[in-house]
């Protein structure tokens, strides 16, 4: 693949409210890393390097597209005041334990999936090579349940709005945890890889063996590197780049999502990995030159300074840019002590990857990715051109009230609808947005919609400029008829 | 209690697999009730099909994710951080919210500069009260903010998470709960009242009997804890600063101790006090103290937040200085590895000096005087010792003297000149001598980069200059 050694332009999906949720007392999730990095990337002078986002908060519909609509109702409705009167539904969806209500759950939720989505969107439209969001990567999200940590799996609606400009996308998962949301979301499609290095054996969420491959037309699709304990960067690297170069060369993605969890890092509260920022971003570094449309998410991080420190690098490494091992000082400088330096030392625990695993693994998995036809063809969809330039549902599904409350929780500078006026401003200039708008909420209201999952089925055969305004929901229902079929063949 | 908990949190919650970790081989790996990814419609994600990319690219992205800033070219770094400089200091801004502003107006400085004014951010809404019931609500409660948010209704709990945060790890330095008391008890002792009980913990380790040695004759010393003050309470034990004093009413007579048991002469503590006192340099006048503590109306916040913003400021100045060093470090690093990279790698070191070398040792000397350690490392074949005998063992037979003082007097036009044409020097001191060509290019090199870290010029412009020859 070619190498692209051109400024890359980076953009930054980041809400200041998303450091202030919290997961509960002695819980090891905190949003709060995310705001630390922020911190960080500010005063390291990078912030002003990159295009900055305030991502919009998703809305259900936006998030329906992955998950089940029961589902995201639930935790639309619940917060710790009525916690009670949920019991059974929270049995179902897997909240309560190690997924608490916390106040604030469904917004977090919401900031995180928008932000991915928004930088999804962005890629789709080629205004930027590589977007990130830190808020984002939370992979262990299901359809219908929470786990570890997630609740909406903000991934899985990036990768969905990647997909729909992109034959194949690549997921490259580098968390010490397995990345079973995403990869059981797109098991029996050819059009996504899940690559997932993680630790395997008697570890959360006890999936990620090496013959998962995938299922279905999705079989060889999923690629998993179960580890072992105490990886350091000389490992990591020695299975991650045979393995990503074989994946490039033999699927060739059109655009790749990276998962950065910072569990993989030496020192963490959860993990049991032995990598230090320098070896986890060089995973950045080396998915970055292949110069394809790059969304970085966050992850796992529970040694919240490790976290900051990494994505901090991360960021750097995303924009070309060289940074000091002395950390400026920032609003958290004290969480950095005693060396106040970004790079970090790996521990002396014992790495229990041999080297003939490691080696075992790779050729295994190399067999299975011979099994790949090269290049897996996808027809395109034959729709006329007007159609999609019209079709635009993210922004249809966008209530303009919506990001409304959100500049008004944002209290630091006075008038507190200056960024909603730069926001009107913006706003297509010189396309007479104004009557569209009307237009478009006025048609967006909930009949249609309704209307539209009843009619789906004949909605095939109407003329494409018809359909333009429900093609989500026809999308769902067509496919998912296409899912039955391929069930009831299995069986 | 945590640490277990949470690795149960996270691996317990589906049960382990199997029992023995111990698999190395990957046909061992094979885990029979292992969890796995399940198939079917409640499960995977419904594909959206491949859509023909739209012809006209229009940013339509506004509605979706709002854009504060977007980098720009024609403000020079230097200039945009004065910007933020000013707007911090002069309005409050933070960096991010003068960035959102100069965005805001086109990356138009002036503009922007002449609206700051119009969008001060609101000051920091926590007040003393509520950094105190925070603190206070911490202790007893720990980090529940829901419970603690019952006892401060009017702050939201994103409010209660961010100060919490920004807390944390300050808290050990300057506690709000006891910073508060000392200024009740100070008031309470001006204004001469029998006070509560809240107050006689914290005199206790109150910090403010620090000695003031540079203070004049007006103020004396109080008898209890040998601090200078201007204003002492006579009382039958000796006369008494405010701490003290406040503290023998509240007693009854008691006297305060100072630091441990108290000793009838506190002169013998102060190898134990040393401990507790500033760093060199730095002294507290207690006066100072008691306004800050006592002073009306937030007068001692002031001073107090004004003394913050001053160390933050010295220790963001502290840290771009280390960055600064660093970068230099790894600059000069590099640059001399380059260096080397074009030296043939140097050959054996025999302590026998060959006809040869002694030429190049003589003109090593016209280039760099008595830096020997230059001569070695352009020779490659003798050790800076090695060079050191050399003139102290030829100085007379090979007149080196006279080659250094000639060494001398063209350094200083050669430093001059350089500053004029970068060329100049590395020819005229590239001395017609066969036996050192063959090294010329990376010597000059060297010499040249040395000149140039006292001059401070681009080293970058003298390279090339170099390499042309």
């Amino acid at each position: 693949m070619s190498i692209t050694p051109f400024k890359k332009r980076v953009c930054y999906y980041y809400d200041s409210d998303i450091g202030n949720y919290y997961y509960g007392q002695g819980h090891p999730m905190k949003p709060h890393r995310i705001r630390m990095t922020h911190n960080l990337l500010l005063n390291y002078g990078l912030y002003r390097k990159m295009e900055i986002y305030r991502p919009h908060k998703a809305t259900a519909e936006e998030m329906t597209k992955f998950h089940s609509d029961e589902y995201i109702r639930f935790l639309r409705s619940i917060r710790p005041d009525n916690m009670n009167d949920y019991n059974k539904q929270m049995q179902r969806f897997n909240v309560g334990e190690d997924c608490p209500v916390f106040d604030g759950l469904y917004e977090f939720c919401q900031l995180s999936a928008g932000g991915s989505v928004a930088a999804a969107v962005k890629l789709n439209k080629q205004s930027a090579d590589i977007c990130i969001n830190w808020g984002g990567g939370l992979h262990h999200a299901k359809k219908s349940e929470a786990s570890g940590f997630c609740y909406v799996n903000d991934i899985v609606l990036g990768i969905l709005e990647l997909l729909k400009y992109h034959q194949r996308v690549l997921y490259i998962d580098i968390d010490v945890h397995h990345g079973d949301g995403v990869e059981e979301a797109f098991y029996t499609t050819d059009r996504v890889m899940t690559v997932s290095f993680h630790k395997y054996g008697e570890y959360f969420p006890g999936t990620g063996d090496l013959r998962d491959i995938g299922a279905g037309k999705g079989k060889y699709y999923a690629v998993n590197i179960p580890l072992r304990d105490g990886m350091d960067d000389d490992s990591y690297e020695s299975i991650f780049v045979p393995i990503i170069t074989k994946v490039m060369e033999t699927f060739q993605p059109s655009a790749v999502v990276l998962q950065c969890g910072a569990d993989s890092l030496t020192g963490d509260r959860l993990g049991c990995f032995n990598l230090t920022v320098k070896g986890h971003g060089k995973c950045v570094e080396f998915v970055k030159r292949y110069g394809l449309p790059f969304l970085m998410v966050g992850g796992g991080g529970y040694t919240i300074r490790n976290v900051s420190r990494c994505w901090t690098y991360e960021t750097a490494v995303a924009l070309g840019a060289e940074i000091a091992n002395e950390l400026p000082y920032n609003d958290y400088f004290e969480y950095f002590g005693p060396d106040f330096k970004l790079h970090i030392s790996p521990s002396n625990m014992t790495n229990t990857n041999a080297t003939e695993y490691l080696e075992k693994i790779k050729n295994r998995l190399f067999e299975n990715l011979r099994m790949l036809p090269h290049a897996p063809g996808v027809q395109v969809q034959a729709i006329p051109e007007d159609g999609v330039r019209n079709e635009s549902e993210d922004e249809d599904n966008v209530n303009p009230d919506e990001r409304n409350p959100q500049s008004i929780t944002d209290k630091r500078i006075a008038p507190d609808n200056e960024f909603s006026d730069s926001e009107d401003e913006g706003m297509a200039p010189g396309v007479g947005g104004g009557g569209r708008k009307d237009n478009r909420s006025y048609k967006t209201v909930a009949p249609a919609r309704k209307q539209a999952r009843l009619d789906s089925n004949r909605m095939e055969v109407d003329e494409p400029e018809f359909n333009i305004l429900k093609d989500d929901k026809e999308d769902k229902s067509v496919s998912s008829d296409d899912s039955n079929k391929k069930d009831a063949v299995k069986s | 209690m945590a640490n277990d908990n949470l690795e149960d949190l996270k691996n317990g919650k589906r049960p382990a697999t199997s029992a023995n970790a111990e698999i190395m081989d990957i046909d061992e790996l094979i885990q029979e009730n292992a969890e796995k990814i399940r198939v079917g419609r409640d499960y995977q994600a419904v594909i959206p099909k491949l859509l023909v990319p739209p012809k006209n690219r229009r940013e339509r992205l506004n509605r979706k994710a709002l854009l504060v800033w977007s980098p720009t070219e024609n403000i020079s770094e230097i200039k945009l951080n004065e910007y933020i400089l000013l707007s911090k200091e002069k309005y409050g801004y933070n960096s991010e919210q003068a960035l959102g502003m100069l965005y805001w107006h086109h990356h138009d400085m002036e503009k922007a500069l002449s609206d700051l004014s119009n969008f001060a951010p609101l000051p920091d809404d926590w007040s003393t009260d509520d950094k105190v019931t925070f603190e206070s609500a911490f202790n007893s409660i720990g980090k529940n903010f829901l419970r603690i948010k019952q006892m401060m209704p009017d702050k939201p709990i994103a409010s209660l998470v961010k100060y919490y945060y920004l807390w944390k790890n300050k808290r050990k330095k300057s506690s709000v709960i006891d910073r508060q008391a000392k200024k009740l008890a100070s008031v309470r002792a001006n204004e001469n009242q029998n006070g509560s009980r809240e107050g006689s913990s914290s005199a206790e380790s109150e910090p403010d009997d620090k000695k003031d040695p540079g203070e004049g004759s007006s103020k004396q010393s109080c008898s209890i804890c040998g601090v200078f003050v201007t204003t002492l309470h006579p009382t039958q034990k000796g006369s008494m600063c405010g701490t003290c004093h406040t503290h023998f009413r509240r007693t009854n007579g008691g006297i305060r101790p100072t630091l441990g048991p108290p000793r009838p002469n506190n002169r013998h503590l102060n190898v134990a006090r040393n401990k507790r006192l500033p760093p060199r340099g730095m002294y507290v006048n207690h006066d100072d103290l008691q306004s800050i503590a006592s002073g009306s109306n937030g007068q001692g916040e002031t001073v107090l937040s004004a003394m913050d913003d001053e160390v933050v400021s010295l220790k963001c100045k502290i840290q771009s200085n280390k960055q600064e060093i660093g970068h230099v470090h790894k600059k000069l690093k590099l640059d001399v590895t380059e260096f080397r990279n074009v030296e043939p790698t140097p050959s054996r070191v025999i302590s026998r000096w060959s006809n040869d070398e002694v030429m190049l040792a003589i003109q090593g000397m016209r280039k760099y005087g008595k830096d020997f350690k230059a001569i070695a490392e352009t020779m490659g074949t003798k050790t800076q010792t090695h060079l050191k005998s050399f003139y102290s063992h030829y100085r007379k037979r090979y007149k080196l003297d006279t080659i250094l003082q000639k060494y001398d007097a063209e350094q200083n036009t050669v430093i001059i000149e350089l500053s004029d044409d970068e060329d100049e020097p590395v020819i005229r001191k590239d001395e017609p001598s066969s036996t050192i060509t063959r090294q010329s290019t990376p010597s000059a090199l060297a010499s040249g980069t040395r000149l140039i870290n006292k001059l401070t010029l681009n080293p970058k412009a003298h390279q090339t200059a170099a390499a042309a020859k």
